[in-house]
């Protein structure tokens, strides 16, 4: 444990902890982690905690051992995409200061460095996306036509996704705009008769949108007893999954597809 | 058979407008005062009630990405 | 056989990498990743292959998953979940979730009753399906963690 003259007061703490607790569940966090990283964090500076994890809110009340003055404070979870890189760093952090290897202040700097530092190249990812759908399309048995249909059904429609989110459009329009020209794309190979499963290019052709982490974490909540948080995140992936079935039907009947 | 090729040339179409537009940064965004036909509103000015200060935000209103 | 289970390992692990990279695991994650998603596909293909139903061989491959990425989170240095997630991407039923929404529009549009049951049963078979899928693999996923607490949540340390 931290020894008390280097450590901060609740209320220091308190503010410290909703910040990082709104990050993580941000990034994409199971309840779970980020209950466990913050009780690891106040115990290692002599601090009891309680939590309320809401969907979009955060709140902690701190307490030094022993002591009944409560500080609370309150935080809107950060709307940032999803990023494991951000929860393994600020995970790491927690296990720095439960160790006692950094204090308080050093904490509070490198948080602040890896909240600010998370960069992705995003033309690595759009081509990692397109290959990995065109993947997707051969484990459902797509051959190598459909696989190149569907790469680069996935390239626009990611590129697309990209421009649109840099815009600030709002996600589920992005998500129905991008499932329609992908399907459209999708559906080159009906269009122009080549390879011999052009069905499977146009069905695998919006999986990439499919919010995968979101199912997960839900259910993973669920199990964790945290229920209004696991909804929340269920209704939202659910909402997603809408979008893009919407955008795939409006692609299948412009293209006088059928879905059955 | 007419419709869905006629969908599928404009998609097309769209998509290299979109991707050459994006290859030339410097062709749109440098212009100060371009005039726009069409423009996404943001939610500020959705919810906007006379009275309000007229302040730009470089707030995104929506950034999930999932 | 051979040659299938190793071809669907390989576009699995593909699959998995491209698909994390959306939600920008560490770079060091991406080869336990691929590792873990071409182990737990490959198993669900041998299984489905054996007509296991499609729930169970989830299920059954997600705890194997599980218990690789949480005996790798300490290699790997990242949580279990990190390296976790992103490899069962590849097994979420998007195929299921979409189909029953599908359905149900066509539920909604259809004009006559046989029409109408036709369509209810596809949205009710898929979107059961899919939950049912996406249940099990989280539970099977989790169990993992649950017994391996202390490797699970010191992978950072």
């Amino acid at each position: 444990m931290i020894s008390e003259a280097s450590a901060p007061s609740p209320e220091e703490l308190g503010c410290f902890l909703s910040q990082y607790g709104a990050w993580l569940l941000g990034s994409g966090s199971t309840c779970i982690r980020v209950e466990k990283n913050i009780n690891r964090m106040a115990q290692a500076f002599g601090m009891d905690v309680e939590i309320t994890l809401l969907p979009r809110h955060l709140q902690i009340a701190v307490c030094r051992c022993g002591r009944d003055s409560v500080a609370t404070c309150l935080s809107a979870v950060c709307q940032t995409p999803t990023s494991f890189n951000i929860i393994t760093r600020l995970s790491e952090l927690s296990w720095a200061i439960a160790d006692g290897r950094i204090d308080f202040a050093t904490a509070k700097q490198r948080f602040d460095q890896i909240v600010c530092s998370d960069r992705q190249n995003k033309t690595a990812v759009l081509l990692m996306v397109a290959l990995a759908n065109a993947s997707f399309c051969r484990l459902f048995g797509g051959d190598a036509a459909a696989m190149a249909i569907v790469g680069i059904a996935t390239l626009c429609g990611y590129f697309l996704k990209t421009v649109m989110i840099e815009r600030g459009i709002d996600i589920r329009a992005v998500f129905i705009i991008c499932a329609l020209v992908s399907s459209i794309l999708g559906a080159t190979g009906i269009l122009f008769p080549y390879g011999s499963t052009p069905y499977i290019a146009v069905a695998t052709s919006v999986l990439y949108l499919v919010p995968g982490i979101p199912f997960l974490n839900s259910f993973s909540d669920l199990l964790h007893r945290h229920y209004i948080c696991a909804f929340s995140r269920f209704a939202d992936a659910v909402i997603l999954t809408g979008c893009l079935s919407a955008g795939l039907c409006g692609g299948m009947l412009l293209m006088k597809i059928g879905m059955f | 058979m007419e419709t869905p090729l006629i969908v599928w040339c404009c998609t097309v179409g769209l998509i290299l407008i979109l991707l050459i537009l994006r290859l030339m940064p410097h062709h749109i965004s440098n212009r100060k005062h371009r005039i726009r036909i069409f423009e996404i509103g943001t939610e500020r000015e959705e919810f906007f009630v006379p009275g309000d200060s007229l302040q730009k935000y470089d707030t995104i209103d929506y950034n999930d990405d999932f | 056989m051979i040659v299938q289970v190793l071809q669907d390992a390989l576009f699995a692990a593909i699959a998995s990498v491209g698909f994390a990279a959306i939600s920008r695991p560490p770079r060091r994650a991406y080869f336990y990743c691929a590792v873990i998603a071409a182990a737990a596909h490959s198993l669900r293909f041998i299984l489905m292959s054996g007509d296991v139903n499609i729930v169970v061989a989830t299920a059954i491959s997600s705890f194997a998953a599980g218990t690789i990425a949480v005996l790798l989170s300490h290699t790997a240095r990242t949580p279990a979940e990190t390296c976790l997630f992103p490899a069962l991407l590849p097994m979420i039923p998007g195929m299921y979730a979409y189909r029953s929404f599908g359905a149900m529009v066509m539920c909604i549009l259809g004009e006559r009753e046989a029409e109408f049951n036709h369509y209810f049963y596809l949205f009710a078979s898929n979107g059961f399906t899919c939950v049912a899928i996406l249940l099990g693999m989280v539970a099977g996923a989790t169990v993992p963690m649950f017994i391996f607490k202390k490797i699970s949540f010191q992978a950072t340390r």
